[in-house]
């Protein structure tokens, strides 16, 4: 159910502490116009920050219906917790903030089900530069790098994954890992090593299975 | 495979990412979610929070029935005892032991 935030003055409070008072954050009239149940304003948060969403998203889902569901749960998620934003940091590190938990909680519902399915990445096998050997050798190559990481990385526990996700595909430092999961930072470096440890075993694992194959 | 073998794949997967475009998927993305939003918004609650709902409200009234029965059968039980202790007599015999 997707409840609006109404009866909820605009809180003025609302704005981006990275901005003046005098020049607001372009998302800060729409995020004002939000938290007062105005989904047409929300719509235009949507459209402001759908890309980041979703190229966070992508790192998790496998195929264009997880990305869209996930995309969806997202967005439905901030907007049902707007009331909750009290603009002490930028919108986007809030929602961005939500993004990755939604992300996390995604990869512990499906964990089950996505062990069976390592051998299905549709959303990089379909379209993706370089995915049926046509192009530059490096481009060929990065992509295969791409499909090994991640099929791997399905095999990995959530928490594992998550971890290296956020370090090794999203860059992020292991400080901003801690903030975003809200792990010790010690935690964040111990998980970490851990994932890479089991991530390196499930590599090899994958490629003598495939020249098995061959 | 050793660290920096793990470390030149993933840099080799970033740049691949980084190719990756979703701009098919995202088109329109805002519009299809806002109709969804105003569709579940019109359909009013759903049917599990109705569910949530009814639960509280009928265990909230099941516990103030309990409160109107117990006080209810309080007063009764201590017009049945002073019946009782009239009955048995003993008032009278209090009566005459303080006279």
């Amino acid at each position: 159910m997707v409840a609006p935030v109404r009866g909820e003055a605009p809180d003025s409070s609302v704005r981006s502490p990275a901005t003046p008072m005098s020049t607001p954050s372009p998302d800060h009239t729409l995020v004002l116009a939000a938290r007062s149940g105005d989904m047409a304003a929300f719509g235009g948060l949507v459209a402001l920050y759908k890309t980041r969403v979703f190229a966070t998203a992508a790192k998790y889902a496998r195929n264009h219906h997880e990305l869209e569901d996930l995309a969806q749960d997202i967005f439905i998620k901030a907007w049902k917790g707007l009331g909750t934003f009290r603009g002490e940091a930028p919108f986007e590190h809030w929602l961005m903030r939500l993004a990755v938990r939604a992300c996390f909680d995604f990869l512990r519902r499906n964990r089950t089900r996505r062990e069976k399915e390592i051998s299905r990445d549709a959303l990089i096998e379909s379209g993706h530069p370089g995915m049926d050997g046509i192009g530059a050798p490096e481009i060929v190559e990065e992509t295969e790098a791409l499909l090994e990481v991640r099929r791997a990385m399905t095999l990995l526990a959530p928490k594992e994954r998550h971890v290296l996700t956020l370090l090794e595909l999203e860059e992020k430092t292991v400080r901003e890992v801690a903030e975003l999961t809200g792990w010790s930072e010690t935690n964040v470096k111990v998980r970490a090593f851990r994932a890479r440890q089991s991530l390196k075993k499930y590599i090899q694992r994958l490629r003598q299975t495939r020249l098995s194959n061959d | 495979m050793n660290d920096p073998d793990l470390s030149h794949l993933f840099d080799k997967a970033r740049q691949a990412q980084a190719r990756t475009d979703f701009a098919a998927q995202e088109y329109g993305f805002e519009t299809r979610f806002t109709a969804q939003l105003h569709a579940q918004a019109a359909r009013g609650p759903a049917s599990q929070t109705l569910i949530w709902r009814a639960a509280a409200g009928m265990a909230a009234f099941v516990g103030l029935l309990a409160v109107w029965f117990i006080l209810a059968q309080n007063p009764q039980a201590t017009e049945d005892d002073l019946t009782a202790f009239w009955d048995s007599g003993q008032a009278t015999y209090d009566m005459e032991y303080l006279n």
